[in-house]
Formats: structure tokens, sequence, C-alpha cells
């Protein structure tokens, strides 16, 4: 009897218990998409119209190899007929498995973006994003 | 057993770690493909994705390692299950996974399901096992990308049962009243458990204690960490602060008392190395000693409470539990050597108790060192001790018993008084806390809402920092506090000094609750928890795969939460 009434007692305990959100968090990530032997993998890259204006938005996937890179600099340059508007230079801390979403307020006039992005050293991005693109 | 023999076990062994890392692979996949993370300590508290490679190849790789388990039950089956293969390739990429299912399912319904549950062990301790390799090669920069779908495997071990830890761990505490009503409503078995593991324990010890010695490099010599910083909180916020302000004090004896009142002989034994060795260096070697002391203490301790076969594995177990992982993310110098100063305690309790002789001397030695290495987990002991010395009263009959505990109480408490006395700041401070929260519990009756879950789960996912997800643990913990007998002096002292230090967790403000569970020696309960599963009959046949997997995925798990804690 004294078994029912601690296993009844305990369910009590536990009748409001909710995990935090931030553990049962779920992020879906197309697996086919994603060379995970690389160090570094940029699952999307775009611009997107944000209550804050227009936002460059990148979202990174630090893959597990590779782990002692894991510090990124990243640098975005905004260009409007080839002089440099807008300057951000970023120094991100990624560990493993982890997903990251930049995002980059642009200024008004640009025509363009030169994402950089180098690791120990290692270049690992370097593309130009042309605004009027919708992503890539 | 003849050379066949031995080939044909190893090719069964073999055929058996192939489809335990098939089942494992095709399950990270799944919890991978409905977005499962886990979290974790890895330089900050994050939520890691499961990352696997999926591509064709490596599917029906995958699906093929569980194809040889079919040897073992009729290989006509075989041909059936490669015919469908080739359609991953046509997009039906779900059908390599279904092959280690599908052989899972044949096996457990011809009655070989033991089979897949060694499959699964020997699968689960292959994988943590790669995890230790990654987590060594990260460690000296020398990492291969062959490796890395090993840690993501590891993760989705765990990973599901990471969001109901705090109602884990507070199980724990609350099974401690089901021993002391089985002692009261019932009556208690009297059947020894036999659990030999084989190893001779003194290797077991020493293996502990090169474990220790490797945090302890991890921590401060390696790669990781090429500059020595800091690593654990209270390094940076006290001892370092402490130890200098003592140095630089005109009497530093008199500072040593002012400063570190309420761990004089922690503070003393700093102050002491300081003269040796430079302020940063003393520091650092306080880790070294609790790295060190710990498994030496619980293998002192287990050989005289648990028996001397368990002794090696509760060392290894110390050595890689959430006393070590808390321990060094704390820092909780004086705590730890508390701890491990308190199992002397308990040891020589139970001499005194069971066999009178001279253990009166070393007991009372050891309790006084232990509150004046930390007062406040002093007056934990002294409290566990009162309660059990109470409960061996009331439950014993021999009068020899009964007096040696009434000698243990009127000490206890007479010690008590002097510290109430004499360190009034900590024993009263904490008294008058505790009661308030108490007080403030029974008026308000809010305990169990969800504030007080709120601030349990921050307590276990976020204070220390994921070292309360070692859900292997706190389940052998469990099955240990339910294993227990109170008639026996171990259990009890065990049990009550779970329910005190739980009773305070339960009770405690949210920046204290990590630090009220770091007080139990939750490494001999978990050590007990151990030898009664595998002591069950149905077991037996997996004993040393049970206890491969055990140790393998704790010390995986200890090994990554210091390498996250330190990059």
């Amino acid at each position: 009897m004294y078994r029912v009434a601690l296993l009844l007692l305990f369910i009590l305990m536990v009748f409001r218990y909710r995990p935090p959100m931030w553990v049962v968090r779920r992020v879906e990530v197309p697996l086919e998409v994603v060379d995970i032997y690389d160090p570094i993998e940029v699952l999307s890259l775009g611009y997107e119209t944000a209550p804050e204006g227009l936002v460059l938005r990148i979202r990174l996937l630090k893959c597990y190899s590779y782990p002692q890179m894991n510090t990124l600099s990243l640098r975005v340059l905004f260009m409007r007929e080839d002089e440099v508007v807008s300057m951000y230079l970023l120094k991100l801390e990624l560990a493993p498995g982890e997903l990251e979403d930049v995002r980059i307020n642009c200024p008004r006039e640009f025509d363009s973006a030169i994402l950089v992005m180098y690791s120990r050293g290692v270049l690992l991005l370097n593309t130009t994003l042309y605004r009027g693109s919708p992503g890539a | 057993m003849g050379k066949l023999g031995v080939f044909a076990e190893l090719a069964v062994l073999l055929i058996e770690v192939a489809l335990g890392i098939s089942l494992i692979y095709s399950w990270a996949l799944l919890l991978s493909s409905l977005g499962i993370t886990c979290p974790t300590l890895d330089g900050k508290l994050i939520n890691k994705l499961l990352l696997i490679p999926a591509d064709s190849i490596t599917l029906i790789a995958i699906s093929l390692l569980s194809i040889p388990s079919l040897l073992l039950l009729d290989r006509r089956i075989i041909p059936v299950l490669l015919v469908p293969l080739p359609l991953t390739y046509l997009g039906l990429r779900w059908i390599p996974l279904l092959i280690p299912v599908i052989c899972t399912v044949l096996l457990i319904v011809k009655h070989r399901q033991w089979i897949v549950v060694r499959g699964l062990l020997l699968g689960a301790a292959t994988v943590s096992i790669g995890n230790i390799v990654y987590t060594v090669l990260r460690i000296l920069e020398f990492t291969r990308t062959e490796l890395c779908p090993l840690p993501p495997l590891f993760l989705s071990l765990y990973c599901v049962i990471a969001p109901v830890i705090p109602p884990l761990v507070l199980l724990f505490y609350y099974s401690t009243l089901y021993p002391m009503g089985k002692v009261l409503l019932e009556k208690e078995s009297s059947e020894e458990w036999e659990g030999r593991i084989g190893i001779p324990s003194i290797l077991l010890l020493v293996l502990s204690v090169v474990i220790g010695i490797s945090l302890w490099y991890v921590v401060y010599f390696s790669k990781l960490n090429p500059t020595g910083r800091f690593i654990g909180v209270d390094p940076v916020t006290r001892y370092y602060p402490h130890l200098i302000k003592i140095l630089k004090s005109s009497d530093q004896l008199k500072a040593v008392l002012k400063i570190g009142y309420d761990r004089p002989l922690h503070y003393l034994i700093m102050w002491a190395l300081a003269q040796v060795l430079d302020p940063v260096t003393t520091v650092k070697v306080l880790l070294l000693i609790c790295l060190v002391l710990y498994p030496i203490s619980v293998y002192l301790s287990t050989k005289v409470l648990l028996g001397e076969e368990y002794a090696g594995l509760a060392a290894i177990l110390s050595s890689i539990s959430y006393t070590t992982t808390t321990g060094i993310f704390g820092g909780l110098y004086s705590n730890w050597t508390c701890l491990s100063t308190s199992l002397l305690s308990a040891l020589a309790l139970k001499k005194w108790l069971e066999e009178r002789k001279y253990w009166l001397g070393p007991w009372l030695l050891a309790t006084i060192v232990s509150v004046l290495l930390h007062a406040y987990m002093g007056a934990v002991l002294l409290a566990s001790l009162a309660l059990t010395s109470l409960a061996i009263i009331v439950l014993k009959k021999d009068k020899f018993s009964r007096l040696n505990a009434l000698a243990v109480l009127v000490i206890t408490i007479l010690l008590g008084l002097a510290a109430w006395i004499l360190i009034p700041r900590v024993i009263v401070g904490n008294t008058m806390l505790w009661y308030r929260r108490l007080v403030m519990v029974i008026r308000t009756g809010r305990i169990f809402d969800g504030g007080w879950w709120d601030d349990f789960s921050f307590a276990l996912y976020n204070y220390a920092a994921t070292s309360g997800l070692d859900a292997v643990g706190w389940i052998l913990a469990l099955v240990g506090v339910l294993s227990m007998r109170l008639r026996r002096v171990e259990d009890s002292i065990l049990c009550f000094w779970t329910l005190v230090a739980g009773g305070l967790s339960v009770l405690a403000p949210r920046n204290l609750i990590y630090r009220a569970l770091f007080d139990i020696p939750v490494s001999l309960i978990e050590t007990m928890g151990l030898v009664r599963i595998v002591s069950l009959r149905e077991i037996q046949r997996f004993k040393s795969e049970v206890i491969a997997a055990v140790l393998l995925f704790k010390l995986s798990f200890s090994l990554n939460h210091v390498v996250g804690l330190v990059v």
C-alpha cells in the first residue's frame, strides 16, 4: 500500500514539470544537403525584409570536423559602385554541432555585399551577394 | 576452449557489435531527421545538432552491418533483405534503415533477444570508445574528419532522456523514502547480491587515479588551455584572490582563519602549499588533490562499506561521476576535499558500530577534519550521521550496536553545537536560511509548482552546465537507493546522507540547489546500483557488457564535459 502511496505522491510532485523550452528545441536540417566533413557549412545566405529594414541573413552550421576551427572571422563589405559604404567585422565562436543565424542590418544604399569568412587562416567563404538576389 | 571456439566467440562478438552500431546509427538518424538536439557544454551551453552522414553508400553500409546477425538465426532470410537495398539509389532512403529494425524484430520473435541486448550494450560501448578517441584527438589538436560522426552518435545515446533529467534527480532523492517504508512495513530481505567484476580492484584504483591526473592535464596543460588560465568558478572568484589577500597580510595565519572562516583547514592547506609553490600553481594543485584524493577515499570507504570486490569499481566510477564534473565546473575544492574525508568518517563509523575496537578516535578525527575543511558540508555529514545513529537505535536489536549508536548520536550533537558556537556565520546562517525556506513552503504550500521546477531545472541544466545530464549515473543511483536495506549500517549512512542533502536541495534557493546535490557521495550509491543490476539473474549473462557500457559511457560523458568546459 505504501508503494502505491509513494508512487501517487511522486506523480503529484512531477505533475507540474515542464522541460525548459530551450532543452526541447528542435532544429531540422536536411542532412542530405550538408557535407558534414566540412568545418563550416553555410546552410543559407540571402537578404530578407524585416521590420528593421533589409537584413543580410547567414545560417551557419559548425560540423563536428575540425573542432579547433571553432572561432570564425566574418567580414562583410557592403559596396556601391565599387566603393565600400559599410563594413562589418564579426568574430563568432561556434561549437561542433551548433547552428547560428547571423543577421546584419544592410545600409540604405548598396548594390552588393562581399562576404569573406576565415578560421585559423583557412578561407571558408568568399562570395559576392548582389542586391535583389533572394538567396544563395 | 579450442582455437575454433575462440574464433567462433570472436565472430559472434563482432556480429553483435555490428548489429548494435547499426541500430544506434539508425536511431541517431531518426532523431536527427526529427530535429532533436542535445544540450551540451562546449565552450558555452548549446543545443547540439546530431549530424551524421546520410548518403546512400553510408546508409547501405550501415544496414549491411546488421545482416550478419541473421547468420545466428536463419541465413535464408539474408537474400530477401538484400534485394530491396538498390532502391536506396532511387530515393527510397528509409529502406536501409528498416533492415536493422527487421533483423532486431526477427531475433526477438525467435527468442534470441539476448543478441540484441548484447549488441546494443556493445554498440554503446563502441560508440563511447569512438567518442573518447575523437575527444582525445581534439585535446591533442589532431582531429580526423573520419571520426566526426562519432560524437553525434554518442549524443544520440542519451539526448532523449535529457528533458526528463530533473524529475529523475528528484526521484533519486525521493526514493530514499522507499527503503524507509520497507524497513518499517515489510520484512527486509537478507539476500546478498553478487556482482563480482573480475578485474583486480587495485588496478581499477590505479586507473581512476590516472584518469584524475589526465583530467588535470586536460584542464591546465593541454593545447585546449595554452595560457593555463583558471578553469571553474571558485578558483577565479574565491581561491586565487583570497590566497593573494592572505599572502599580502602582515599576519598570514590570522588572515587564513579570518578569510577562510567557513573552511579554515582547507585554507590552511592552501596557505601551506603556497609556501613552496607560486599562488597560481597552488590553486591548480588544489584540483589535483581533489582528483587524486577522492577516488582513493571512495576506494577505502567502499572496501569497508560495500566490500573489497566493489572498491575498484566505485573508485573508477568516482573519477567519472557528477562529483568530478561538477567539482571541476564549480571549482568546489573545499567541498570536494570535505566529501573525501566525510567518506573516511563513514568508514570509521561503520567499523565503530560493528567492531568497536579503536575506531571511535579515527571516526571523531575524520568528522572534525571534515567540519574544518568545509563547515557547511561538515554540518550535512553530522546531520546524516545523527539520523543514521537514530535509525540504528530504533532498528537494531543488539545492545552493543545501540549503545555505540547512542554514543555517536551524542557526539554528533555535541560537535554540531560546537560548530554552531565556533563558526556561527556559516552554521547559524545556513540553518536559518533553510528554516526560512521550510517555513515559507509550509505557509504558502508553494513547492513542486512551475516556479520550483524552473529553479530545479535551471540548477541541473545551467548552473552545473549539463554535468547533471549523466542519465546513466542517476539511473544507477536510483537503483542503488531502491536496493538499500536500512538494517545494514552502510545502507543507512548512504540513505540518510542522500535524504539530508536531497531535502536541502529541494528547499534550497536557486543558486544553492546544485551545491546541495554535490554533497551526496553519489559514486558509492551508483556502485550499489550497478552491483544490484548485474546481480539480477536475467542480467548476469551480460554482466561484463553492462559494466563495460556503463564505464565507457560515463568516461566519454565526463571527458566531453571537461573538454567542453576548457575550450
